[in-house]
């Protein structure tokens, strides 16, 4: 086994960027194959090699591949959102949590005026998501050029994103049509409050798993 | 020898028994292994491998380990608990359905013929 030059690391580079690989992690995985398997043959069939690999590798491969990861990171998230959110399985601090979740959410309902309540759940909803998206925010560009990101932290982003996009149209809807007046309806306002506590719940079990699986991923 | 339809449909199972008897292994590891068991007679694609140990990671019969190697990252699997049982069932499915259509192929096989 041999070392490869500069040179060769930078075909390989040059190689895989043109190819606009979409996540970190296919990325990294393509990279080792391409040096190991360089590593393994004279420098005199390097090129041939790498003119093989590429051929491997094709744009359409390579795509696939990201796909695939994509619904299988997905798929994973999913089911492990699911177990998260069955609180009874975490034992005694998980049911305390719940309890102090709900108790708290009670309190407010009978402390804070109906019609703020709402300005309440909205502030929580938006400081999650805030949250979420700046512990998040390597998924993020505002750039046109192409952006390589870690597929848990996408994963993350669009879920979120998603969640949050419903919440303000099950907010907003029913606000324009009545023009602000079904802010004093407690049926309304309770509703909210059940959204609030699912979506901050869905949106921390997001950022529980989606670490858990970085760490996971990267443990060096 | 073109036989890439064939081996997609048992692809998992070669995985799977592979990282049975090697304890951890990275994509390229396993490419060479197969070649090298088959007298380079079968080889996997990679494009095929790689969503196949992903997928396989997602149903939780692998995990992962990253280590660095030189100047970058290595992914190496494993086999689960899940995935150390699903072994033994991907196997004889597999002997069974070789077993068939050896019988398919060669009727005159007596019925008790194991490969």
């Amino acid at each position: 086994m041999r070392k490869l030059s500069a040179q060769e690391f930078d075909r390989i580079h040059t190689r895989l960027k043109s190819l606009y690989i979409r996540y970190t992690e296919v990325y990294e995985e393509i990279f080792d194959h391409y040096c190991t398997t360089l590593e393994n043959v004279s420098e005199a069939e390097s090129i041939i090699v790498l003119t093989q690999l590429n051929e491997t590798f094709a744009w359409s491969v390579v795509k696939g591949m990201d796909q695939e990861l994509e619904k299988n990171v997905s798929k994973q998230v999913w089911v492990a959102q699911l177990e998260f959110l069955k609180f009874w399985n975490h034992g005694l601090k998980g049911l305390l949590a719940t309890i102090i979740g709900f108790a708290l959410l009670e309190i407010a309902i009978f402390i804070i005026p109906v019609s703020e309540l709402i300005l309440v759940f909205l502030v929580i909803i938006l400081i999650t998501t805030a949250g979420v998206f700046f512990m998040k925010r390597d998924a993020i560009s505002f750039r046109l050029s192409h952006k390589m990101v870690s597929i848990s932290s996408a994963t993350i982003i669009k879920r979120v994103g998603i969640l949050n996009t419903i919440f303000m149209w099950i907010y907003a809807m029913p606000s324009v049509l009545t023009r602000g007046e079904i802010h004093s309806n407690t049926l309304f306002v309770w509703g909210m409050g059940i959204v609030t506590v699912f979506s901050t719940l869905y949106s921390i079990s997001l950022l529980v798993i989606a670490s858990n699986l970085t760490n996971y991923r990267t443990t060096r | 020898m073109s036989n890439n339809n064939l081996i997609k449909g048992s692809l998992q199972t070669i995985i799977l028994k592979l990282l049975e008897e090697n304890e951890k292994m990275y994509g390229y590891e396993i490419t060479q292994r197969v070649k090298e068991l088959t007298a380079g007679e079968i080889k996997i694609t990679e494009g095929a491998l790689y969503p196949a140990l992903h997928k396989l990671e997602a149903e939780g019969l692998l995990s992962t380990e990253i280590q660095q190697v030189d100047n970058r990252v290595r992914k190496y699997y494993s086999l689960t608990k899940d995935g150390q049982k699903e072994v033994t069932s991907k196997m004889s499915e597999l002997q069974g359905f070789v077993e068939n259509l050896q019988r398919i192929l060669t009727p005159d096989l007596k019925p008790g013929f194991n490969i």
